[in-house]
């Protein structure tokens, strides 16, 4: 026994050896780690855990003029739970199925689900939710995803107009890119500690920085206008089976744009379902040759310089004009037309002639005054500035092209703006698409208001000018854009499409441009038809229709919308800005002056006629007698009530016009 | 002698310094669980802790049942109670529900009962019995061979469970044991070698150098030199044949293999849990990150960290002082353990103290080795610390046993 007891003490001390070694090495490989590696081990053990998550900001919402949205973030959840780290199933169930849906049974069922991972709800829209995330938002046990897609309520109605945007919700297209800085917002972000399984655990005590939501956009679009513009250029589209039809509404007084689309449209919501140029507001990017309603340019050239008067003859030759080696048709032949008939019938010859009579210097000049050859600064993106060759390369062709719209090149808002200077009596003004942008707490950021640029002519020559162009739609090549009973004036265009091998025989564009009541616009619409295929091909016989149709149901809207014109304001009261005295001081001393004007107008064959005064003040009412040569017999003051002679009797140059007015009363507005 | 007199001065003092040892390390353990499941909204004894302390308790009784065995009942019933041992470790497979694949627990109502555990004191108890028989010449070789087929046994059925942690201790147990019966390190060296052979085969260095040491082993080992050669060849040609045989394996059977050294693994990767905790115990630095701020205990980073990786909970709570701590207190366990079994004059006590010592002490070495990367994750829990019903029992079982043993030594 002592043998073994003496065995026993010497390999007691080998296990002792071996422990310690044991031990020694722990001790020592934990020394590394703990002490010496430590700050290595911190930083991963950091790194891993913190997890910043992005927030995004929910998309500014796009109304139309009157507060209905056109497009705006949808923001929904999808609710998933751990089933195994929520306790007290039933009671959950219970307050779930109070604060979300009453389902409380499916809730039980998923809540006692044996998976670690479960879908509760999904597509829940914010105000369903709200309840939840205030008692649940930080509970480990759900996990929460928001989801914010963009809808497009309206589809194709104005799709090109608002635009698109991209998967992450940044514009891309049109009005979603132009007002993509305003719109977007600012992202927040929210520290979250991510566990060993990836989940996030929200707490409230953790770091985080507001998000901060787009700002919403109100424009000056009519959503009620925008149906009918498209529904109408829809019905063209298909009638005259057109590559493209384009239309836009103005108000002239302002500019501000009503409405505006172009056919083949595209609905936002599926992008993919339409080819990229269907993305396009051809608008203001599609650039042509508007033919015939350019011919405005050289009839305001030729009234300004006092080179021609609206009665003067003309010689049209029969139908064909010769100019270097090329020959410039009429669509009909006619031999001595007035001024007035030339623009009426839309005499090429005519109209020709009068433009080497004015020189290119001032054909040039004009067309650059009503604004052709630039840009109209509208808020949207890509637009054209169109063509018009520099003077120096001008030559008589070059002259006799541009006279009648072709060899230039425009837009349909370029169109829309200079007619919409006829419209408000010479003014040239920069079209507006936004009307205010205001922060989703209401705070307004911006507000859009009339913008001059520069007058264009005189107001007497644009009178003139809206005189002459209701003539061509009461008698002229217009006439299928007339309605009995509505002043419509406009000018149509038809202009041979430019091809590779020149000017082709076959594809015209038809345009037609309409404004009315002619005394007072209150809306002007251009309609372009690209490229209408059957027997009409003509501005006049495609287009005009299209514009009378447009005014026709606009007027149906509502009853009082233009026949109690106390409800409207008048085109002066609308230019808030500070041209507004400029213009009303020009109309006083254009009045004031000794013209010769009014007896231009009642010399010659030309008829005017009275225009409505009723429902105008006092000093506006004068303002436009004088203008047209009528002298006025003032009785009372406030807003005129009624008027001698009548609306629409024939104005000679010894009419006198009596008024009766009465101070406006209280319950207009 | 003397340097160790104040420990082993009496009975009752050496323990009384076990219990407290004992008792340091549980309290360690529970703050441990304490701070793994403070973010769990559970009711107290629903939580791990509650339920470590319900099991704690039963522990406590346990010792005070194992007390009052009589050395005697021990000793005659050693091979029954064997034969007991195999038969319950063999029914998980026909009786227990299989979780996650492996078949270990026996389940009884609301309990998960894993008999692999109480295995663990019944082999020691057998391998003792059959160590401390007059009859038996421990220097001859054929009279380790019945303590060697008596833990491969159980060791084959707990590893086909599949549980290679457990399996392990079975066989590693052996050898203190072994060693304390008096048995030549020759011997024991023969038993290890082919497992060394084929474990160091798959690197042609480390074999080489294992090579060498079975050499200088072999010519300084005075035995027979036929003998000798014979080890040496069957040595050699093992370690040729392994990669050969290895490499003809079919991907999917080497899977089957590799899966046994990965049994806890999960879906990221054995290497996830090791490079987890070791992030834990790093960044607990010096002082460690203080109760309840270790974030990769609360955002669970560390996997199984109320079991097998609960040393990483202390690790990044506690730091280094209180790693150090734990680690100071398995060793003077260890050091009570050995000097009570030195001082047992019966040498089937002297032999069981012996076991219960080398089972809790790999078990803390081969734990915290794994939690620090040292060693591949074979998934064994740490004595009086990991959550877990039967190893806690299991462990206070030894205690309770080394307790009745100590004081049995005067009758």
């Amino acid at each position: 026994m002592t043998n073994y007891f003496h065995k026993i003490r010497k390999r007691t001390r080998i296990i002792s050896l071996f422990l310690l070694l044991f031990w020694g090495a722990l001790i020592g490989r934990l020394f590394t780690i703990q002490v010496i590696n430590s700050t290595g081990y911190q930083k991963t053990c950091k790194n891993q855990a913190d997890y910043r998550r992005i927030i995004n900001p929910i998309r500014g919402t796009i109304y139309d003029r009157s507060q209905k949205a056109l497009t705006m973030d949808i923001v929904q959840y999808n609710i998933a739970i751990h089933p195994y780290l929520i306790k007290n199933k039933e009671k959950i169930a219970g307050e779930l199925s109070a604060l979300i849906k009453p389902k409380y049974a499916a809730y039980l069922k998923t809540l006692q689900s044996d998976r670690t991972f479960v879908w509760l709800e999904r597509d829940i829209l914010h105000s369903e939710i709200q309840p939840f995330l205030e008692k649940y938002q930080y509970h480990s046990g759900f996990a929460i995803e928001q989801k914010v897609h963009r809808s497009y309520p309206f589809g194709e109605i104005a799709g090109q107009l608002i635009g698109l945007t991209d998967i992450d919700n940044h514009g891309i297209v049109g009005l979603e890119k132009e007002l993509e800085p305003f719109v977007c917002g600012t992202p927040g972000w929210r520290v979250a500690m991510k566990d060993g399984w990836g989940r996030l655990n929200n707490r409230p005590d953790l770091p985080y920085k507001e998000t901060i939501n787009g700002n919403d956009i109100t424009l000056t679009i009519d959503h009620e206008y925008q149906i009918i513009l498209h529904e109408e250029l829809l019905n063209a589209f298909e009638q005259h089976n057109a590559d493209k039809t384009m239309g836009i509404i103005i108000n002239p007084n302002n500019g501000e744009i009503l409405a505006m689309s172009t056919i083949p449209g595209f609905d936002p919501n599926m992008p993919n379902n339409y080819p990229v140029s269907a993305q396009i507001n051809g608008i203001v990017t599609d650039i042509f040759e508007p033919g015939s309603t350019f011919k405005i340019v050289t009839a305001t050239a030729a009234f300004e310089g006092d080179k021609v008067q609206p009665g003067d003859s003309i010689y049209c030759e029969d139908g064909h004009i010769k100019i270097g080696k090329t020959i410039i048709h009429d669509h009909k032949k006619y031999s001595t037309l007035s001024f007035a008939e030339v623009i009426k019938k839309s005499s090429n010859i005519g109209t020709i002639k009068v433009a080497r009579k004015i020189g290119k210097d001032q054909v040039f000049n004009y067309a650059r005054r009503y604004g052709f050859g630039a840009k109209t600064d509208i808020q949207f993106p890509g637009e054209q500035k169109g063509i018009i060759h520099p003077l120096k390369k001008w030559n008589d062709l070059m002259l006799a092209q541009v006279a009648i719209g072709h060899g230039v090149c425009c837009t349909a808002l370029q169109l829309a703006n200079a007619y919409a200077a006829i419209a408000n009596g010479g003014y040239l003004l920069k079209p507006q698409l936004v009307k205010k942008i205001e922060t989703k707490d209401g705070i307004l950021l911006y507000e859009g208001k009339p913008q001059y640029i520069r007058r264009v002519a005189s107001a007497e020559t644009m009178i003139l000018m809206r005189d002459l162009l209701r003539l061509a739609v009461k008698s002229g090549t217009g006439l299928k854009a007339d309605i009995n009973g509505m002043a419509i004036a406009g000018k149509t265009g038809t202009a041979q499409k430019v091809t590779e091998k020149g000017y082709s025989q076959t594809d015209y564009v038809a345009t037609f441009v309409g404004f009315f009541p002619v005394n007072d616009p209150k809306l002007l619409c251009v309609i372009v038809v690209d490229n209408p295929k059957g027997l009409n091909h003509t501005g006049g016989s495609v287009s005009a229709p299209v514009v009378k149709e447009i005014f026709k149901r606009i007027v149906n809207l509502s009853d009082d919308l233009f026949f109690q014109e106390d409800q409207l304001q008048t085109p002066q009261l609308k230019l808030v800005n500070s041209s507004l005295q400029h213009k009303v001081n020009f109309i006083q001393t254009a009045a004031a002056a000794p013209r010769e004007s009014h007896v231009r107008l009642s010399t010659y064959q030309y008829t005017q006629r009275m225009p409505d005064l009723r429902g105008k003040p006092l000093r506006q009412a004068v303002a436009i007698l004088q203008t047209m040569g009528v002298e006025a017999n003032i009785q009372g003051t406030g807003v005129v009530t009624s008027q001698y002679p009548q609306v629409n009797s024939p104005v000679t140059s010894n009419t006198q016009c009596t008024i009766n007015l009465e101070p406006r009363s209280v319950n207009l507005e | 002698m003397k340097k160790t007199n104040w420990i082993t001065d009496s009975v009752a003092n050496t323990n009384l310094l076990m219990f407290i040892t004992v008792f340091l390390l549980c309290i360690s353990g529970l703050i441990a669980l304490y701070s793994a499941s403070l973010h769990v909204e559970a009711p107290f004894f629903k939580k791990v802790i509650g339920k470590q302390m319900l099991w704690m308790i039963i522990g406590l009784l346990a010792i005070l049942i194992v007390f009052f065995v009589q050395r005697k009942l021990l000793f005659d019933g050693a091979f029954i109670l064997y034969w007991i041992g195999i038969a319950l470790i063999i029914a998980p497979y026909f009786v227990g529900n299989s979780v996650a694949g492996a078949n270990r627990w026996i389940v009884l109502g609301p309990f998960h009962f894993q008999p692999s555990e109480f295995m663990k004191i019944i082999v020691i108890i057998g391998i003792a019995r059959y160590l401390s028989k007059n009859d038996l010449v421990i220097s001859d070789f054929k009279s380790l061979i019945i303590p060697l087929l008596l833990a491969l046994l159980p060791m084959a059925i707990v590893l086909k469970q599949p549980d290679l942690g457990t399996s392990m201790i079975y066989i590693i147990l052996i050898f203190p044991m072994l060693i304390w019966a008096g048995a030549r390190f020759y011997h024991l060296f023969i038993i290890a070698a082919p497992v060394i052979s084929i474990l160091t085969a798959f690197n042609f260095y480390s074999f080489f150098i294992w090579v060498l040491c079975l050499i200088v082993i072999l010519y300084f080992s005075k035995e027979k030199i036929w003998l000798a050669i014979v080890l040496f060849i069957l040595n050699l040609s093992l370690g040729f044949v392994t990669p050969v045989l290895w490499n003809r394996l079919e991907p999917y059977q080497q899977n089957r293999i590799l899966t046994l050294f990965n049994v806890e693994a999960d879906p990221q990767g054995s290497s996830y849990q090791v490079i987890q905790s070791q992030i834990a115990v790093g960044s607990g630095g010096l002082f460690g990150k203080g109760i309840g701020n270790g974030t990769q205990t609360h955002l669970k980073f560390l996997p199984e960290q109320h079991t097998d990786f609960i040393f990483s909970v202390v690790g990044e709570e506690y730091g280094f002082i209180g790693v150090v701590s734990v680690l100071l207190l398995f060793l003077i366990l260890t050091v009570i353990l050995i000097s009570v079994a030195f001082r047992l004059r019966d040498r089937f006590s002297s032999l069981v103290v012996i076991g219960v010592t080398s089972v809790l002490f790999f078990h803390a070495v081969i734990n915290v080795a794994m939690t620090i990367g040292l060693m591949p994750v074979t998934g064994l829990p740490l004595p009086f610390l990991s959550y877990g019903g039967s190893f806690i029992i299991t462990c206070f079982l030894m205690i309770g046993l080394v307790f009745n043993l100590s004081v049995d030594r005067h009758r």
